[in-house]
């Protein structure tokens, strides 16, 4: 067959066609093998109605399995009579002329193809030789293939690429030029460009064996984990919010920690199976075995009101069991939650056996946060005793603060009585709250908080001389109750005229960053400092106002200059609600006496918070204890884990996956498709992990490296690396992958060595350049007669802008929690949220800079520059990121914040480095971005654009200095704003080239 | 884009490039390709579509939270009678409540007053008074069934026919069905409103699921930057953006004759479409010369970027421009309490806003090929939340019966269709499930909802799933 010809259905999307069309090339009258060329074709013309689903199968007749094969039909006629076409029932009527007859029935919408028909005739005359699926059978030892170009090779990966290509008669691409070949591999092993000296020493390496040097050097970079995670949590769906409805944050980080560390200190992987999916159960577990079992508690969870706790307790058993299946063991078992799988020999009551394993955890599904128990609490080292001690402070001082509240005292029950019967008498009034004004910024010669300025000592002091030092200015938002300006360096006061015929509450609320100091007239009420921050906090505090007419005065003390001040004042609806209420419904002529202890009690507090000051104290200690404990809990966490519960319950078939139509019991146990195969039956998650690594197993091994292989080819050996079942696609090259299975299995489990098997082989090291024959003849590059090459995962674009510029990960520990990187704004996560839920709180200097595995994954509201470039949500376990190329990424690419500021610093670093003259200074950037040196041709059209840029900021020098302020990262000031910028457009198209957004 | 910019080595590889079916043109207006997968033309997978269709592009007018077909679209008058009484367990028996759970079911009538309106004398509350005057161009669905009881897995269902994050939704499953007509915008876009309130919303609400990332929604955002990182960083002006890019293409076209990877080429085209859409998307955000005697068809609030009203004025300017699915996604209607106050709010923010857009479509003569749909992920229940004689009771989520109306676009004018019992709690005609109103917009569009498909872990996935019928009733 033409190859033009076969290809052209594939833009059709016919995918099915381009097999038999690449069959027909490919084997010419070779041997029909049952796996490949039959099963597949069988599975996706017949087994909806002729296959492992019971329920749909018609006239009894199935082809999935050997015996269904070898059946009669009702006629009496044997379906497939071995070497005997024409006395096979199954070939008559997939021939049959007649449309009653023909099958597959013509409103299937499935029809073969005359070619299909051939396929099947020839397998019958070749002996009709069935096999149970290749992903079922064991992987074996394939005899080395005989090859011609023995120099080539330079391991056993490249005698089964060779062999595959010589068959096509086809030779492997040249190898791709040091450079090339150092900047794919720094990318395949850490996820980063080398950097210029690594260039330098690499290509000094003359030495034989250099590159295995430098593959060993990379292996045991600290990096290693990082772009190993970066593969992992995507299929271990790690996310920082639980994606359900409300998305509360959760913290799971611990969990990115624990792949990135196991990566690095080369766990092996059965190891890592079982810690993940069974830590708990091992003999005294340690830490980071716990840490582990949190792969099992990353999926969504809800805690939606009126959400039926039972369904969703199951419904995570079952997103368990497919997220398992899909890692492990490439099945979409997931399809026989409802019914037997239509494909694969996997019948419901299989789907809930597994879920026995999974369906045991104890707590509420419906918890979120501090309550989603089981958790393990994370305290970095020698912090637990100051943690336990703020712990310990913090509830006594609550407890001292609630003896405050409500315990009898006979003094202030007697002004409470007071108090009553003045409330009985008045008429509640709304407080009426004055105009804001504000004085400053002052900079202060010493300490900010305790330095006095003119508005302090005006009001405070009673300080005349002082009054007329400064002027009120009223803030133009004076209507209503929050004043909003940026953040100027030094002090800023505020005031507000606060009148109220009852004694009542001032609510006020402050950004995080900003000290806070307030008095009552000349009173200090609050006093606090900077508190630590988490996400997701806004600082709220009381002032009791007395009846009467009197005068706020606000203190502020922004920590630093990146964002708004919002302060806001206004009266506490909850007091002024509750007070409303005691006098409609007459709560307060009940007799204290004859109250219900929760009246009682509601109306001391509620009394006492507005008029006790040792009320006032003790909420300040409260809050000064809670801060404290923030601080000392600041790096630790609580991370959901898994645990077995004390009391089992049992598991049922749910009929159509329903949850509240219980079919039959069920114990814990594996699909019965693996009996046969002489596992020992595991019983309970420990069993299940160490029977997926068992060397019987056949799929474990085959689906990790397929997987290794996917990330680093750009296309699995089975390209359907998250379904290795009948309607997956069967291997291009099955010994290869049993080969590299088999060898996987007998080092241990080793995954570096695997990986470097990969990556050290002539097959990986080949150029990625496409001959046209070669591109037409396999444009996905299937059969790996050239190099991959294929755009960088998001994170890595990031990662690559961050180290050109310097800027990657300044003084931050590789652990703790995701950080906030630059969001377009103003708010997103608000923008889509409740009204008072999360706000998103920036993080600032180094933190801006971690590489982009530890970005916060929110699944709601994932990051828009993550979205646009492929990450996933993580609700579900992806096996496979699709590599898309559409015009929302150039924009990205070309305008985030982040990625701006990159290019900005980078032109920093050329302006500031050793390099005096452009030519120099472009030679310079290229290698900081690319790795290698730039053509005469790229320095003359990048020159160019800088002349331009150069000509046009330097008369246009305000939008010069606009661009360059770009980001947070400090600028010298000594730089000319027109170079800058111009330099800065440079590096933004340098950062921006498809070579630099590819490996290659 | 010019062709005649590009040097020869690159313009000689397109047209080697014949090969793949598109020719260099074809290939440099490819709106974008999975890598591996040679990108698709200006049109989706479907070369031509399966019949006739009769619409060319949807609005979906999405009411997240529920609205209560009770004090809008379905009049009960026994409800009223009955007031105060409990349900009859007859009904709800074994019936799947949301908040309600272990709570005692008792009947919650309504004080909205409904009239006959519309050549069809259907009756409409009176807090629509602008949607009774245009009755004539809308078929309502009063036997609306869902299978999901809470918001989250609802929409999920509304929007992607499963209950489970993980599918494509509708507007994407018609990005890679159809494609666009329009080379300078998405072909899936979305617009939000009722910011902050009640109901929390999520990306993957427009995620395109196993679906190549190019057929997600992309966010029309207002107020703010209406498409994420659309503008150029403060001091960049176009002309040196078109500098930028202009060496940027330079240099990839080098790198495309040296690699010869196609994909460089779709990077250039793709660069190139983005900065038309730094000219498109402002212009079509700029509204400021629409006449007075249109934006006074929305209402007032069209003049405030980020309502209701705003967002349906931008979906007919969109559907102008040819973008295939439009979808509004307006929160605000969970209303388990204060729902005699709340809903009189929420339907004041989109009564006149949703007539002016059917009046607005059809004097332009839009409303013929553009089909408009309006609908919750459910409905709520005739039982109160809350104490029914008190002032601030509510509805619960209910999943059994609901009301959604459809018009223009081959949807049959001025009709009702399918009816509930008289307690509005299960459809006793016609029951339209949310899997037929899919297959039923599909079929509008001239797609055959069973034969729009995607291959994904081994299966064929579909909006309907293994379910769903068109609907002939709500045909013209």
């Amino acid at each position: 067959m033409n190859h033009r010809v076969c290809l052209f259905p594939l833009l059709l999307g016919a995918a099915l066609v381009l097999r038999a069309g690449v069959l027909a090339a490919d084997t010419g009258q070779a041997p029909v093998s049952f796996d490949r060329d039959i099963r597949p074709l069988l599975s996706e013309h017949c087994f909806a109605c002729h296959g492992p689903d019971a329920a749909t199968r018609k006239a009894g007749l199935r082809f999935d399995t050997r015996e269904g094969l070898a059946g009669v039909a009702k006629d009496g006629a044997r379906l497939v009579t071995p070497g005997h076409p024409e006395q096979s029932e199954l070939l008559r009527r997939i021939a049959a002329a007649d449309v009653s007859e023909v099958m597959p029935p013509p409103k299937s919408g499935k029809p073969l193809t005359a070619a299909q028909v051939t396929w099947l005739r020839r397998w019958v005359e070749q002996g009709a030789v069935w096999s149970p699926g290749w992903a079922w059978t064991l992987p074996r030892l394939p005899l080395s293939p005989v090859v011609t170009r023995v120099a080539w090779v330079r391991n056993e990966v490249d005698q089964f690429t060779l062999a595959a290509m010589e068959r096509r008669g086809w030779q492997p691409a040249a190898e791709a030029d040091r450079v090339t070949l150092l900047r794919r591999v720094s990318y395949d092993l850490t996820g980063l460009p080398p950097s210029p000296e690594e260039v330098d020493d690499f290509l000094a390496d003359a030495a034989p064996q250099a590159f295995e040097r430098l593959v060993d050097r990379l292996l045991a970079s600290k990096h290693f984990g990082e772009r190993m995670a970066q593969h992992w949590l995507d299929l271990a769906r790690y996310a920082d919010s639980d994606g359900y409805h409300d998305d509360h944050l959760r913290e799971m980080h611990g969990y990115r920690d624990y792949v990135i560390e196991s990566f690095n200190r080369n766990l092996p992987f059965d190891q890592f199976t079982r810690e993940q999916l069974a830590g708990d159960l091992l003999p005294n577990p340690s830490q980071s075995q716990l840490m582990a079992t949190a792969f099992l508690r990353n999926g969504p969870t809800t805690s939606e009101m009126g959400a039926d706790a039972e369904e969703y307790r199951l419904r995570y058993a079952a997103e368990r069991v497919s997220t398992t299946a899909t890692v492990w063991l490439g099945l979409s078992l997931a399809c026989a939650e409802c019914h037997d799988h239509k494909y694969d020999p996997l019948p419901t009551r299989d789907f809930y056996r597994m879920f026995a394993f999974f369906d045991q955890l104890p707590g509420n599904p419906l918890a979120n946060g501090a309550a989603a128990a089981p958790l393990l609490r994370i305290v970095p080292p020698g912090k637990l005793d100051e943690l336990e001690a703020a712990e310990t402070a913090l509830q006594q001082e609550q407890a001292a603060l609630r003896k405050l509240y409500y315990e009898p005292r006979s003094d202030w029950d007697r002004a409470q009585a007071g108090w009553e019967q003045r409330l009985r008498e008045t008429k509640l009034e709304p407080m009426r709250l004055g105009d804001w004004q504000m004085a400053g910024p002052y900079q202060p010669d010493g300490h900010a908080e305790s330095e006095r300025f003119p508005p302090e000592r005006a009001q405070v002091d009673g300080d005349r001389a002082a009054a007329r030092l400064f002027q009120w200015v009223p803030r133009p938002e004076q209507a209503t109750n929050d004043v909003k300006f940026p953040a100027r360096e030094g002090v800023t006061y505020l005031r507000r005229d606060v009148a109220t015929t009852t004694s009542g509450i001032v609510r006020c609320r402050v950004n995080p960053h900003v000290a806070v100091k307030v008095w009552l007239n000349d009173r200090l009420v609050h006093d606090s400092g900077r508190d630590v921050e988490t996400p997701g906090s806004i600082k709220l505090f009381n002032i009791r106002v007395p009846a009467g007419r009197h005068r706020l005065l606000v203190k502020l003390i922004p920590a630093h200059t990146r964002e708004e001040i919002v302060f806001g004042a206004s009266e506490s609806a909850i007091h002024r609600n509750r007070l409303e209420r005691y006098l409609e419904s007459k709560q307060l002529e009940i007799p204290v006496a004859q109250r219900s202890t929760n009246d009682l009690t509601m109306i001391r507090r509620v009394f006492r918070e507005l008029h006790i000051p040792e009320i006032d104290a003790a909420q300040l200690v409260v809050e000064a204890a809670q801060a404290r404990h923030a601080r000392a809990a600041k790096d630790s966490s609580q991370l959901r884990i898994m645990a077995e519960p004390s009391q089992p319950k049992p598991t049922h078939v749910l009929l159509r996956g329903d949850f509240r139509r219980r079919g039959e019991p069920v114990t814990a146990g594996v699909p019965v498709v693996f009996d046969g195969l002489g596992l020992a039956a595991p019983t309970n998650r420990l069993e299940l992990a160490r029977w997926l690594t068992v060397r019987e197993n056949p799929l474990t091994a085959r689906v990790t490296v397929n997987r290794w292989w996917q990330m680093i080819f750009g296309t699995g050996i089975v390209k359907t690396g998250e379904d290795f079942g009948a309607q997956g696609e069967p291997p291009t090259h099955p010994e290869l992958l049993d080969w590299l299975a088999l060898r996987f299995m007998d080092s241990g489990w080793d995954v570096k060595a695997t990986l470097r098997l990969i990556v050290t082989s002539a097959t990986y090291r080949q150029s990625s350049r496409q001959s046209q024959a070669a591109a037409q003849d396999d444009p996905e590059n299937r059969w790996l007669a050239r190099g991959p090459r294929f755009r960088l995962p998001a994170e890595f674009i990031r990662d690559t802008a961050l180290a050109a510029s310097g800027l990657l990960d300044r003084g931050r520990a590789p652990a703790g929690r995701s950080v906030l990187t630059y969001q377009p704004g103003p708010d997103l996560w608000r923008e889509f949220a409740f009204a008072e839920s999360l706000k998103y709180i920036q993080d600032h200097d180094g933190e801006l800079y971690r590489r982009g595995v530890y970005m916060f994954w929110k699944r709601s509201v994932l990051h828009p520059y993550l979205a646009v470039l492929d990450a996933p949500t993580r609700d579900a376990c992806t096996a496979r990121r699709p590599v898309t190329n559409t015009p929302t990424q150039a924009l990205a690419l070309l305008n985030e914040t982040l990625l701006v500021e990159c290019a900005r610093v980078l032109a920093q670093r050329l302006l500031e480095g050793a390099t005096a003259d452009d030519a120099g200074r472009l030679r310079w950037a290229f290698r900081l971005v690319l790795a290698r040196e730039p053509s005469g041709s790229e320095v003359k059209v990048l020159l160019a654009l800088h002349a331009d840029a150069l000509r046009h900021y330097q008369t246009e020098v305000a939008a010069a200095k606009q661009l360059v302020s770009v980001g947070e990262f400090m600028r010298p000031a000594k730089l000319d704003p027109a170079q800058h910028a111009a330099w800065q457009c440079v590096c933004n198209a340098l950062l921006n080239l498809d070579e630099t957004l590819t490996k290659e | 884009m010019n062709h005649g910019s590009l040097n020869p080595a690159t313009r000689r590889l397109f047209l080697q490039r014949g090969a793949f079916g598109l020719g260099a043109l074809g290939f440099l207006q490819a709106a974008g390709g999975l890598r591996g997968e040679p990108p698709r033309a200006a049109g989706g997978v479907l070369k031509e579509l399966h019949h006739q269709p009769r619409a060319k592009r949807v609005i979906f007018l999405f009411m997240g939270g529920g609205p209560s077909q009770f004090e809008t679209f379905d009049p009960k008058p026994k409800l009223n009678k009955l007031w105060g009484e409990p349900m009859p367990h007859s009904l709800t028996k074994g019936q799947r409540v949301a908040q309600l759970q272990g709570a005692p079911l008792v009947i919650l009538g309504t004080h909205r007053k409904f009239a006959k309106c519309g050549k069809a004398g259907t009756e409409v509350s009176d807090l629509l008074p602008h949607l009774r005057k245009v009755m004539d161009e809308i078929t309502l669905i009063r036997s609306m069934q869902t299978d999901a009881i809470n918001h989250d897995p609802g929409v999920t269902f509304m929007q992607t026919g499963h209950q489970l994050p993980g599918r494509p939704a509708m507007g994407s499953w018609l990005s890679y069905g159809l494609g666009s007509e329009n080379q300078n915008l998405p072909a899936y876009m979305v617009l939000l409103s009722g910011q902050g309130q009640d109901q929390n919303v999520k990306a993957r609400y427009w995620s395109s699921g196993f679906l190549p990332t190019l057929h997600q929604g992309v966010q029309l955002r207002s107020p703010g930057e209406p498409v994420f990182y659309l503008a150029n960083p403060p001091g960049m002006s176009s002309p040196v953006r078109r500098r930028i890019l202009d060496s940027i293409r330079e240099l990839n076209e080098v790198h495309l004759a040296a690699t010869g990877d196609p994909e460089i080429a779709t990077r250039i085209a793709q660069y190139e479409m983005a900065f038309r859409m730094q000219t498109s998307v402002p212009e079509l955000t700029d509204w400021s010369k629409e006449p007075k005697s249109v934006l006074e068809l929305y209402g007032e609030e069209v003049r405030k970027p980020g309502t209701f009203a705003a967002n349906c004025l931008l979906a007919r300017r969109l559907a102008e421009r040819g973008v295939p699915f439009i979808q509004l996604y307006h929160r605000g209607w969970d209303h388990h309490d204060g729902i005699q106050g709340r809903i009189i709010q929420e339907c004041k923010k989109v009564d006149q806003p949703c007539a002016g857009l059917l009046r607005d479509l059809k004097q332009r003569g839009l409303l013929k090929d553009t089909l408009v749909v309006w609908s919750g992920e459910f409905g709520r229940t005739p039982m109160a939340q809350g104490d029914s004689q008190a002032e601030n009771y509510g509805r619960d989520h209910q999943m059994r019966a609901f009301t959604s109306w459809a018009a223009g676009g081959g949807i049959r004018a001025g009709a009702v269709h399918g009816a509930t019992d008289e307690f509005g709690y299960n459809v006793v005609a016609n029951p339209v499930h949310v899997h037929d109103l899919h297959a039923t917009m599909l079929h509008l569009l001239g797609i055959e909802h069973t034969r729009l498909t995607y291959k994904f872990q081994g299966r064929e996935h579909r909006l309907t799933d293994v379910a769903g019928k068109v609907v002939a009733g709500l045909l013209a």
